[in-house]
Order: C-alpha cells, then sequence, then structure tokens
C-alpha cells in the first residue's frame, strides 16, 4: 500500500513539476536556515565538553561587594587542594586570551594568542591529551612548555620540538616538553601554549588577584553545595574577625565570597557576565519562524490544490480506504516532499557553511566532529515536525471530502477552509512584514551610530602594541624618537584605547571626595592623550609638564564625572585614590565626554592621571601616534623604520583608532547581515507562496473572469476583483504585527544607552514595502487571467 | 437464463434524507421503501433530482440517511461510523459511474489494483486477480496505459474491471453509460448482464429505457418515493 501511496505522490509531484517545486525549495530554504542555525546553537552548546572529566571542573570566582571578579587570589588553588575535601586537583592560571606574546626560535618570530601561564597541576584538572611527551611530567620542570600541534609546527615545523626552546616576550625562555592535541570542541580557554608560571613559588600574595582558579572535584556536586564548602573554609581561615560565625558574615551586606561555575557553563550560563546564548536563542525562534513561513507555502498550496486531488479522495472512499488511510497517503506524501526539501536543504547548507564559518569565524560542520548522532536526531526529529507541520492538516482537509459531493464535481471546501487558509497567509506575511520592519530599525540604528559625533576623531591615529617597558620608563625617550619624524603630530599612551575591545577595562574604583565614595573609572594616559584625539576640554587646562601633573597629584576628569560628583565648579577640586586619603590628587581641568565603548552604554564616568608615581599601578593599553598631512604612507613606513630602533627585539603591530573603533559595531554589522539574510529568505519564500497560490485561484476564478469579461469588464477591473482579497490579508497582517514589532523593536533599542526614536515611518515602510512586493507577486498571475482570451475558458467548462 | 436468489441482500424501510441550507431544507428520498434479493438486477429511474444518485449513495455506504432503516445482508447498516461503513463496502460492494471515476495519475492496472489494496490481498494474488479481470474485460493490452490515453469506453471496462476484482457480492452502477456511445453503450450493459448470470446482484441508476430493460425490475422515483415497479419478463 505505501508503495502505491509512493507511486501517487511521486506522479502528483512530476505532474504538478513547478508548482511541487515552489513547495519543495520554499521548505528547503526554511529548512536550510534552521538546520544552520540548530547546526550553530550545537556548536555553542558544545563548548567545554570536549572530555567527559570536565564535568568535576568548576571556576572559582571572587565577588568583593558587588564587584565581580573572574581572578582569584594567588594562594587559594594549594589552599583549597589542602583544606577542600572533595579536591581531586586545583590549578591556577593566567590566560592572555587575545593579546598576542611574541614567540621566538633561533629561526622564526610569531606572535601568538591564547597563550596560558599555568602551574603544575594544569593537566590534572584539564585532561590535554599530548601526542607528544608526557602529561604526568610535562610540567614539572620550572621552564616547562607544553604548544599545540599548530603552534609546534609553525615554530619548529615538521622536526620533533621536544627538548627544543622558545623564548616569549623575549624574556623567559621555555623549554618544549609536550605537544597536545587540540580538543574536539570549543572551549571558553583556549589553549594555544601552556607555560609554566616562572614566579610560581613567590605568588602567596592574598593580595594578588592576577589569577584564575580551578577546581577539579572527586565526586560532582552542585553549584551551590561547592560554593558552601569552600566558602566556609575560606572564611574560617582568612575572613573570620570577632567571633562573627559564617551565616552572620555571609548575611552581611558588604562581604568577600567565592563562587563556582560549572566549566561547561561558563560559555552560556555563567552566573555572572553576559553570553550569547540569549541572541542564539532569538535567532533559533527567527529560524523557526521561517520554517513555519515555509510549512505555511505547503499547507496553503496543499489546500490550493486539493481540488484536483478530491477526486481521487472520492474514489479511494468508494474503493475502501478510510479516512485514517488517506490521512496517512497524504501525510506520505508531504514527508515525500519533505524529505526532498530536506536533502536539498542539506545541500544547500554543504554550500553555505564554508561562507559562514569564515564569516563568523567558527567552524561548524553539518557533519563530522563528533555529533553526527545528534545531528541524524536532530535532523529527523526536525523532519517529522515540518511533516506534520507542513502535511497535517492539508492531510485532515482532503480526507473531509464527502465522497458523494465530490464524485459529483462538488468542490466547494466551505468557509473552514477559506478563513483557515486566509490565517495562515496572514501569519506568514506578518513573519514577513517583521523582518522587514526589524531590518529597518537595525539599519537606522547603525547609521545614527555609524554618523553620531564620538566625541573624538580617531582619524590618522596609529595604534602601536608595545612592551610595558617601552610604555612606561621608555616612554619619553619612544615619544621623541617618534615625534622628530615628518607628519607624526602627537604621541601618547593610554590604558583604555577608544574602541578596543581587548582587556577593556571597564571597572570602577572607589574615589574619595568630600567624605564620600564616588565609583569612577581610572584611565593613566600621557599628557598629549586629548590633543592626539582632539578631545576637546570644557575647563581647566589639558595637562603639562608640571611637577604635579607628572607626580600623579593632578587629574582631568570628563563631563560624567563631573554629573557624578555632583559638582558645579570642579577646577581646583580634591580628590583621592582609595586607601590613599593622605594623597591628595586636584582635578585641573574637565574634557567634553567621547564615546569609547560604542553606543550601548552611556559615558563612564573617568578621571585621567599620568604616571603610576600614586597608589595605583595601571599598565596595559597602547601607544596613539595622531599623524598629520597627506603622506600617510610615508608616515606609516617612516615609523615602522623607526620602529626597529626602539623596540628591536619586537616587530611593530599596529592599527588605526577608527578601524579599531569599527570593532564594537562587528557584532550589530554581523546581527544585520543574519537579518537581512532571514528577511530575503521569509520575503523569498512568501512571494513563492502567494505566486502560487494565485495562480491556482485565477485559474479556478477563469470561468468567472470570463463571464465577468463577456459581461464588459475591464481588465483592471478584473485585476483588482483577483487581488482585492490578498491586499486585505496583507494589510491585515500589518495591522497585527505593527503592536508586536513597536514592542521587540523598543525593546531592542533600549539595549542601547543612545538610540533611535521609533518613527510611525518605519511601519509605514515596511508596510509600504510589503504591499508593493506582494501586489507585483499577485498583479502578475492576475492580469495573465483578466488579458486571457474568455472563449477558451468558456469552452472547456 | 436470469437467476434470482430466495435470500434478501438490502432492505430500506422508511429511509429518509433532507439536504438542507441556512434557508431551505429538500426532501431528497422521502420515507422510502425497497427491497433487493441476491442476484437480482434492478434499475432505478427517474426524472433529474427524484433522489436516484442520493439513494445509490446511501446504498454503496458513502452517505448517511436521516431517518429510516437500511439493512445489508441482515446487518443494520444506516447508523455504522465511517470505518465500519468503509470496511463493509471494501468487501461487499463494487462501484461504476457514469464519468468512469478513474484516478489519472495510476495506470489501468494500478487502478484496477487498488481495491485489492484496501483488502489486504498479497501482491502475487493481486497481479493474479487483475491480470484476469483485464483478460475478461478485453483490456490487457492497455494495462500500462493511463486512463487519458484511453477511449471512453475503455475507461468504462476499465471501471467495471476494478469493480468487480474484488469480487463484490453488489454492483452499484450510476449511469454506466451516461458518456458512452450506443455501441460501447450496449457492450457496458452486456459485461453487467454477465457479471449479475454470475451471480453478482446489480442496481443500476439509469435515464435510458434501453438499458433499463436489461434488468429485472425497474422502481421509478419521483420526489424521492417510489411511484411504481415494473417487473421485466
Amino acid at each position: 500500500m505505501i508503495k502505491n501511496y509512493i507511486k501517487t505522490a511521486w506522479r502528483n509531484i512530476s505532474k504538478d513539476f513547478s508548482y511541487s517545486m515552489i513547495n519543495i525549495l520554499g521548505l528547503a530554504a526554511g529548512l536550510a536556515s534552521f538546520v544552520i542555525i540548530l547546526l550553530y546553537l550545537n556548536y555553542e552548546l558544545s563548548y567545554d565538553k570536549w572530555d567527559p572529566e570536565l564535568k568535576k571542573v568548576y571556576r572559582v570566582s571572587t565577588q568583593i561587594n558587588s564587584d565581580i571578579l573572574q581572578q582569584t587570589s594567588a594562594p587559594l588553588a594549594t589552599f583549597i587542594a589542602q583544606k577542600y575535601y572533595n579536591a581531586e586537583a586545583v590549578t591556577h592560571l593566567m590566560s592572555a586570551g587575545d593579546y598576542k606574546i611574541l614567540l621566538s626560535t633561533d629561526e622564526k618570530k610569531i606572535y601568538q594568542k591564547d597563550i596560558i601561564t599555568v602551574d603544575t597541576s594544569f593537566l590534572k584538572v584539564f585532561p590535554y591529551k599530548l601526542i607528544r611527551g608526557d602529561a604526568k611530567t610535562a610540567l614539572n620542570r620550572a621552564n616547562a612548555a607544553i604548544l599545540s600541534e599548530d603552534v609546534a609546527h609553525k615554530l619548529f615545523g615538521d622536526d620533533d620540538p621536544i627538548g627544543k626552546t622558545v623564548r616569549a616576550y623575549n624574556y623567559e625562555t621555555y623549554e618544549v616538553t609536550g605537544v597536545m592535541q587540540e580538543p574536539a570542541s570549543p572551549t571558553h580557554l583556549v589553549a594555544k601554549m601552556l607555560m609554566r608560571d616562572p614566579y610560581e613559588k613567590s605568588n602567596n600574595f592574598w593580595g594578588n588577584f592576577s589569577f584564575q582558579t580551578y577546581i577539579k572535584l572527586k565526586n560532582t556536586a552542585t553549584n551551590a553545595l561547592v560554593e558552601g564548602d569552600i566558602n566556609r573554609i575560606y572564611y574560617t581561615d582568612h575572613l573570620k574577625k570577632d567571633n562573627l560565625s559564617f551565616e552572620a558574615y555571609q548575611k552581611k551586606s558588604q562581604h568577600t565570597s567565592l563562587f563556582v561555575d560549572a566549566v561547561a557553563d561558563i560559555h552560556n550560563f555563567p552566573k555572572h557576565g553576559s553570553t550569547n546564548f540569549t541572541t542564539v536563542t532569538i535567532l533559533l525562534l527567527l529560524a523557526v519562524l521561517l520554517l513555519l513561513v515555509g510549512a505555511i507555502n505547503f499547507s496553503n498550496l496543499s489546500i490550493a490544490k486539493s481540488m484536483r486531488r478530491a477526486k481521487e479522495v472520492g474514489v479511494r472512499k468508494v474503493l475502501g480506504s478510510n479516512r485514517t488511510q488517506l490521512i496517512f497517503q497524504f501525510m506520505i506524501e508531504t514527508a515525500l516532499q519533505c524529505t526532498i526539501s530536506l536533502g536539498l536543504a542539506v545541500l544547500a547548507i554543504g554550500l553555505v557553511l564554508p561562507i559562514i564559518n569564515q564569516s563568523f569565524n567558527i567552524t561548524l560542520t553539518f557533519w563530522g566532529q563528533g555529533n553526527n548522532l545528534t545531528v541524524i536526531a536532530e535532523t529527523a526529529v526536525c523532519l517529522l515536525v515540518v511533516t506534520l507541520l507542513s502535511g497535517l492538516y492539508p492531510s485532515f482537509f482532503l480526507s473531509r471530502f464527502n465522497t458523494a459531493r465530490v464524485l459529483k464535481g462538488d468542490l466547494s471546501s466551505g468557509k473552514k477552509g477559506t478563513v483557515f487558509r486566509n490565517c495562515l497567509i496572514v501569519v506568514q506575511f506578518m513573519v514577513s512584514v517583521f523582518f522587514i520592519i526589524s531590518i529597518l530599525v537595525i539599519k537606522s540604528q547603525m547609521n545614527f551610530m555609524q554618523d553620531s559625533d564620538k566625541g573624538f576623531s580617531g582619524q590618522q591615529v596609529m595604534r602601536i602594541e608595545t612592551s610595558q617597558k617601552t610604555r612606561e620608563d621608555g616612554f619619553d625617550h619612544m615619544r621623541e624618537q617618534l615625534t622628530e619624524l615628518p607628519g607624526v603630530s602627537y604621541v601618547s599612551k593610554t590604558t583604555k584605547v577608544p574602541g578596543d575591545l581587548l582587556f577593556v577595562d571597564t571597572s570602577t574604583i572607589g574615589f574619595k571626595y568630600a567624605g564620600k565614595e564616588y565609583r569612577l573609572a581610572s584611565i593613566k594616559i600621557s599628557k598629549d592623550y586629548f590633543k592626539t584625539l582632539s578631545v576637546p576640554m570644557v575647563a581647566g587646562r589639558m595637562f603639562n609638564d608640571e611637577v604635579g601633573d607628572q607626580k600623579t597629584r593632578s587629574c582631568i576628569i570628563n563631563e560624567s564625572a563631573v554629573k557624578k560628583l555632583g559638582l558645579t565648579d570642579p577646577v581646583g577640586r580634591v580628590i583621592t585614590f582609595p586607601s590613599c586619603d593622605s594623597i591628595p590628587v586636584k582635578i585641573v581641568g574637565v574634557v567634553k565626554n567621547f564615546n569609547t565603548l560604542g553606543f550601548e552604554n552611556t559615558v563612564q564616568p573617568e578621571v585621567y592621571t599620568m604616571g603610576n608615581n600614586a597608589c595605583m599601578f595601571q599598565s596595559g593599553g597602547a601607544v596613539l601616534v595622531k599623524i598629520s598631512g597627506d603622506h600617510l604612507q610615508q608616515t606609516v613606513a617612516a615609523i615602522q623604520q623607526q620602529w626597529k630602533k626602539i623596540e628591536p627585539d619586537f616587530p611593530i603591530q599596529y592599527s588605526f583608532v577608527d578601524d579599531n573603533f569599527q570593532q564594537v559595531f562587528i557584532a550589530y554589522n554581523r546581527l544585520q547581515q543574519i537579518i537581512t539574510f532571514f528577511t530575503s529568505v521569509a520575503i523569498t519564500i512568501s512571494i513563492m507562496g502567494l505566486f502560487a497560490l494565485t495562480a491556482f485561484f485565477c485559474r479556478r476564478r477563469s470561468k468567472e473572469i470570463s463571464v465577468r469579461k463577456v459581461l464588459g469588464a475591464t481588465i483592471t477591473q478584473l485585476a483588482f476583483l483577483l487581488s482585492k482579497e490578498f491586499v486585505y490579508l496583507i494589510l491585515l497582517s500589518v495591522v497585527m504585527i505593527t503592536p508586536i514589532g513597536w514592542w521587540a523593536m523598543e525593546k531592542w533599542l533600549q539595549t542601547f544607552a543612545y538610540h533611535i526614536n521609533l518613527g510611525g515611518w518605519i511601519f509605514l515602510a515596511a508596510a509600504i514595502i510589503s504591499l508593493c512586493i506582494a501586489l507585483l507577486t499577485i498583479s502578475f498571475q492576475a492580469i495573465k487571467t483578466a488579458i486571457a482570451n474568455p472563449v477558451k475558458s468558456l469552452r472547456s467548462e | 437464463m436470469k437467476r434470482i436468489g430466495e435470500t434478501q441482500m438490502i432492505k430500506i424501510t422508511d429511509l429518509e434524507k433532507y439536504y438542507r441550507t441556512e434557508e431551505v431544507e429538500t426532501i431528497a428520498l422521502n420515507k422510502l421503501s425497497i427491497e433487493v434479493k441476491t442476484g437480482e438486477f434492478v434499475a432505478i429511474m427517474g426524472p433529474s433530482g427524484c433522489g436516484k444518485s442520493t439513494l445509490l449513495n446511501i446504498l454503496g455506504m458513502l452517505d448517511d440517511p436521516d431517518g429510516g432503516s437500511y439493512v445489508f445482508n441482515g446487518v443494520e447498516v444506516a447508523h455504522f461510523n465511517e470505518r465500519k461503513r468503509a470496511d463493509l463496502r471494501k468487501h461487499n460492494i463494487g462501484f461504476v459511474f457514469q464519468s468512469f471515476n478513474l484516478i489519472d495519475e495510476l495506470t489501468v492496472f494500478e487502478n484496477v489494483e487498488l481495491p485489492l489494496i484496501y483488502t489486504g490481498i498479497p501482491s502475487a494474488e493481486r497481479v493474479k486477480r487483475v491480470e484476469e479481470v483485464l483478460d475478461k474485460m478485453q483490456i490487457m493490452h492497455r494495462r500500462n496505459h493511463y486512463p487519458q490515453q484511453l477511449s471512453g469506453g475503455q475507461q468504462q471496462r476499465v471501471a467495471i474491471a476494478r469493480a468487480v476484482v474484488n469480487k463484490p457480492k453488489l454492483i452499484l452502477a450510476d449511469e454506466p453509460t451516461g458518456n458512452l456511445d450506443s455501441s460501447n453503450g450496449n457492450e457496458v450493459m452486456e459485461l453487467l448482464t454477465d457479471l449479475n448470470e454470475q451471480g453478482t446482484t446489480i442496481i443500476m441508476v439509469t435515464h435510458s429505457e434501453h438499458d433499463a430493460r436489461y434488468s429485472h425490475r425497474i422502481i421509478r422515483l419521483l420526489d424521492g418515493q417510489t411511484v411504481v415497479e415494473n417487473i421485466m419478463i
């Protein structure tokens, strides 16, 4: 029987090939988008699951009052290892993350990111497999280093690296003791090189919060249990004062505590901090909408085609088929088309994935990477759901036909079918209009951000990476050498470069003013920093060579800080760094607010000081060089030449601040690309559906049209008659989606401190665009029917 | 020689059927009572709208009556549900329509095979039985053709082949010659007569006095009621 069903289904597909292809292609587009997002979701959920042992690994972080620190005190790891009964191994580490460190051998120099400074226990907690060397002893030596396969290859080619030496920062020398295999799935802690911490033994200072601590438990436990245990011992041994009980201390509003995250949760579900998972969930929701649009096409076209199948239904019923068998038959037919769609979707995915991987810098694969079973299961479920979604209603609809009536040629499907079909069209266009609204809003917000005054000029400002030595003690010398070059106007440094997303320091510290604490950001700069970025002063003066400026007795604050401090006349007032009450810092100037972090947040209140002579040492950031004149290339070349003398051991690494600032838009550019893609697919599917649907209805009404024409109707009148029903439906879609779209877009815009105001024009434009697209689609068929020769149609009737 | 059994195959009593719209109610069958014996060949005649096709649909269990009783082979079937009706239909009744109602997407062979599939006959047996009946209807040479490739007479022969392949006890024919010329029409009537002579009960709706003469009995309907019954000798 199934053979008969498949045969009939196949012949029906072939008979109505173009309409079947519209069905199949529409669904394939929806399916392809959905599966790609599903793969992305799998990818995100596969973080830190590359070894079953990782289920027992937790990261420990610190909360001091309301401040969250991923770092913990230096001796905490050893302390937990000794005191916590459930600790199998504990390690602490410092990851350079995206910061590139110079690695050199006798023959090669490379800048490499993802280098981690580790202790001897690292491999006991993170079960990396070594393809060379012995995991048990590889980190025993004080200068041991383990390389990933690709770094080993970059540095030593095909030679065996074991026993060879690598210099880091041109300072420390390490001996390669192992080569590790890349983990099979992504991880929050990418390790391209592990270096033993040369100062491991001297890291005994509890005030040194430079390390991340990870515990591997003997037995798995809940986060709350682990936190309870380690906080109790941490409190008893290190925090306890005045015989206050642990419970009483925990209840205090101001207290220090530790918290843990299972490593598998760090990427997607961290206890504190941001996560990408919301975006992934939203994308999945959008992909489901696309799939729904495809499935709706399918249902609608099947129902529209039903009049052709009515006779078959009648005959099959007469010959003994019951309704269940008919539903089953139509479901098989739908399943067959869905399977073809899925096949085409898989082909499309194969073509599109490399482009997506390149654009988004990820490694999604449909097959391989140990996710085959998951992908097969998900695809099977997806096929089942789509088949049910697409086929269920048409199957019930078709099998419901009254045998006696359809065999007599009465094919009217009743009002119910029409209402349902119209509802589906409305839902389909609601989705499309929603996408159009989204793209208009995102585009407007992007334009707004790009065109807004950032408050500074990064044009022709070079950002150069330097060693700490050049940035601190060697800064004046370096500045002199660069400023003597023609075209170089200013050379300055800062610990916070606008648009820098690497090591961006958004933390604030508790400055004191008039006996009260105000949390402000502290930034170390050199005297020409504001001139380099053309940031104007609103009061007071710039830094100069005065002793007070040089010795961190003067500061400049921004307008946000003035507001936060509640000052009307800030110049001349005195603030102090935390724990430095005896060293006053005088406000000598106020700069206009300028945006360094993008437009999501308001400009932070900031305090700028020079040098590291008082209270707080701050380093990092980069050197900025302002180039004036039209000979940019020559000046950059001259700077590159000069740099070889300034830092002979470190090849220059530079970028431009303007380009740098574009990084803050990267996420939104991607979002715009994704939504554009979704919009195009949704509209294409809807157009295809509408086109086919209109064709069917025009064909069904051809006799009526012919009669009207014979009676004197004009082509315009006929085209209007055929189009008006769909136009009403699309207008209804626009009306229904507008409040939802308004709400969703308002929510999204609220994530920006600086954003556009939603105007009615966006919704009007979306309505006009949708209507134009729909009208173009409908009118093609409507006019074709209206200008057809009525004699043909009447004769065939 | 026309053989009529003594057993009663169909007995309908006070059968009623109404068609309702929002404003009008039309009575299609008005307390109609008819009996048909096993092996009988009955022709139902009457003007358009008299209820002939409605009666045939109810007899074929394609439609529900609104009142009265319908006993088929001793079983009251008037209130059977869709599944039971389908089951009874596929084992006992074959249909022949004026417009043939062959499925365009299936070949001659596949169209005739279809009732056997629904009754769960194994594949080898199906092939044998379809070939037998196609041979009998002299349409074997067209087994791989699609309905559109056949003449009207050939299509009706395929439809009859399909109706008889399951060896039904009853054949319901709704104006079987209505779309055929007289030569093809006569051929179809001969086929139906042969089937009847082999024991199949036949109830045929027709407008043609000529065709009606092939039957044992003519029931004439008017406004959903029997007005006269002619016994053919």
